[in-house]
């Protein structure tokens, strides 16, 4: 039986390393997703990656609610976007010294649809870029990376009626935004999954 | 479900095997970090060394209190802020090098332009603000200002820092966040809580706790100053810098400095150099990546090299701002070369005094 993440988080707090990368292997993915999500760059989004687990080993020194490891993470990765060129500063040897990729035989077909998924973020970060940025890292997480209130609070660190009112000003203006540029048009789908 | 936006892209692995070695990689680094933690002045010295260095030090803090008060004397203070390199003769900040307590860059109340201070905990404020202040350089900078804290002044302020504001972790609710690089009011704060300087991300009334940051002498009783009184901030060591400008293909260290009038160049050489690399984001648009070298100089020297570029009459570069000089590489499409001079502050590093 694997360790929960709350368990994983104590070792690393003690001091243990491999617990920590334990958690990464875990969420890197997820958090690798949503930087892409906030960034729509996936090159990015691996060297954003890896600062927000940098970042949060300089954080562990605070106890967290049992379970909010993971939404800890995402608020960690929303502030480290937020200001993005200064963590990439702070971060900057590190971030040298990290190996090359290795080889990788489908590298083709998986660079295609990659440019692919980086021109149809473009669009849709664009989009959303009209929003206030409250909103938009509420969207984001909630609609985008599928986080429930409760942890989108926990990540923002507001309250989770907070959380609603954003989300919901957030959607109307989107589709006001959406029917006065007329998106449809230029062949995106709508998609969008229920969360409540 | 028919009120969305556009469609994203699906969620992708990291490319293969990418994400072991980036797990690799971060354990690595946090061994490192801890490492380095352990840096060999935290190392406990047995009884009899220690004594030893106790009694050195002492010495040594009775000969710098002597030369101090003998210097006081001819202490040549700047009440005016100045561009570049200081009138010859100025009498450096000291100590030399401080422990960072606060830092601030984002706006300034009342003025357009941003304000950069940093405080020290021996006292020193050092301010430098896109404003026109009577004691400032010129109308759009003031050039870097010093003024000195009592101890219960670094801590009042610190603490307003603290009570006010969030540190970045604290998992408890509350506040907003401060507006980040790509908005309009950027703000970046840094404070020490214990033996760690904390970036302040969030904050309860971030307009209260800008104006308390940027105008202290509003709020601090007449005991939180040991000397209210403004003064340029004099450094014992300048870095200066070097690489293409504005970005575009980044020129070989060893080409520029070949580039360069001769004494310029074979001083440079000579000097280890620090790659910096970034982002130029004007406006929220990124034009490019910056790569720079940049050395160490003492004031002497960067005078001796800024005499030797202003023989050869290199253009000056936003002069209103800082030491600054371009020029354009033969032989290339217009690809310009920059050369500027920057202050070390008492925490060893820089900053960029035209970043707006």
């Amino acid at each position: 039986v694997k360790p929960d993440d709350s368990v994983l988080w104590s070792r690393a707090r003690a001091g243990d390393t491999e617990a920590f990368g334990e958690l990464f292997e875990r969420h890197g993915r997820t958090i690798y997703n949503y930087c892409f999500r906030r960034v729509g760059n996936w090159a990015a989004a691996e060297d954003l990656v890896s600062i927000v687990f940098l970042e949060a080993w300089r954080r562990l020194d605070k106890p967290l609610p049992s379970g909010k490891e993971l939404p800890w993470l995402f608020g960690i990765a929303t502030n480290v976007v937020r200001n993005r060129r200064r963590a990439e500063r702070r971060y900057a040897a590190a971030l040298r010294r990290i190996p090359e990729p290795e080889a990788d035989p489908n590298f083709a077909e998986d660079s295609d649809q990659r440019v692919d998924d980086e021109e149809l973020m473009g669009r849709a970060l664009e989009f959303l870029a009209r929003l206030p940025r409250r909103e938009q890292e509420v969207f984001s997480l909630c609609v985008w990376s599928e986080l429930n209130y409760e942890d989108a609070a926990a990540a923002l660190r507001i309250p989770v009626g907070t959380v609603r009112s954003r989300l919901s000003r957030a959607r109307a203006r989107l589709r006001e935004l959406g029917s006065a540029v007329g998106h449809e048009e230029v062949g995106m789908q709508i998609v969008e999954e229920v969360i409540e | 479900v028919t009120d969305g936006v556009y469609a994203i892209p699906p969620a992708r692995d990291l490319p293969s095997g990418r994400l072991l070695q980036l797990r690799e990689h971060l354990v690595a680094e946090i061994v490192r970090a801890r490492d380095s933690e352990r840096s060999p002045a935290s190392v406990r010295l047995r009884g009899s060394r220690r004594r030893k260095i106790a009694v050195l030090a002492l010495a040594a803090l009775v000969v710098v209190v002597a030369t101090a008060s003998a210097l006081a004397v001819r202490a040549f203070v700047l009440h005016q802020g100045f561009i570049g390199l200081p009138p010859q003769g100025a009498t450096p900040s000291t100590p030399e090098s401080g422990e960072l307590v606060l830092h601030y860059f984002g706006p300034n109340p009342g003025v357009h332009g941003k304000s950069r201070i940093w405080v020290y905990t021996d006292g020193r404020l050092i301010s430098l603000r896109d404003a026109d202040y009577p004691e400032g350089a010129n109308s759009a900078s003031t050039g870097f200002l010093e003024q000195r804290l009592t101890p219960e002044g670094v801590e009042l302020l610190r603490s307003e820092v603290i009570s006010t504001g969030l540190l970045a972790h604290e998992p408890a609710p509350g506040g907003e966040a401060l507006p980040g690089e790509t908005e309009p009011g950027y703000i970046e704060i840094e404070v020490r809580d214990g033996d760690r300087l904390v970036p302040v991300e969030r904050a309860r009334d971030v307009e209260r706790l800008v104006a308390r940051i940027t105008d202290p002498a509003s709020w601090l009783p007449a005991s939180a100053w040991q000397d209210r009184e403004i003064r340029a901030y004099v450094p014992s060591t300048f870095a200066v810098c070097y690489g293409a400008w504005p970005p575009a293909q980044p020129i070989e260290r060893s080409r520029i400095l070949s580039l360069l009038p001769a004494a310029a160049g074979d001083l440079l050489r000579g000097r280890d150099s620090m790659l910096r690399e970034g982002r130029f984001v004007l406006a929220g648009q990124d034009l490019g990546a910056v790569v720079e070298y940049c050395s160490d100089v003492t004031i002497e020297e960067a005078r001796a090299l800024a005499q030797t570029l202003d023989h050869e009459r290199l253009e000056p570069f936003m002069p209103a701002s800082r030491l600054s000089y371009r020029f354009e590489v033969p032989g290339s499409n217009g690809d310009m070369v920059q050369i500027y001079f920057e202050p070390y502050l008492p925490h060893g590093e820089f900053a960029c005094s035209a970043c707006g």
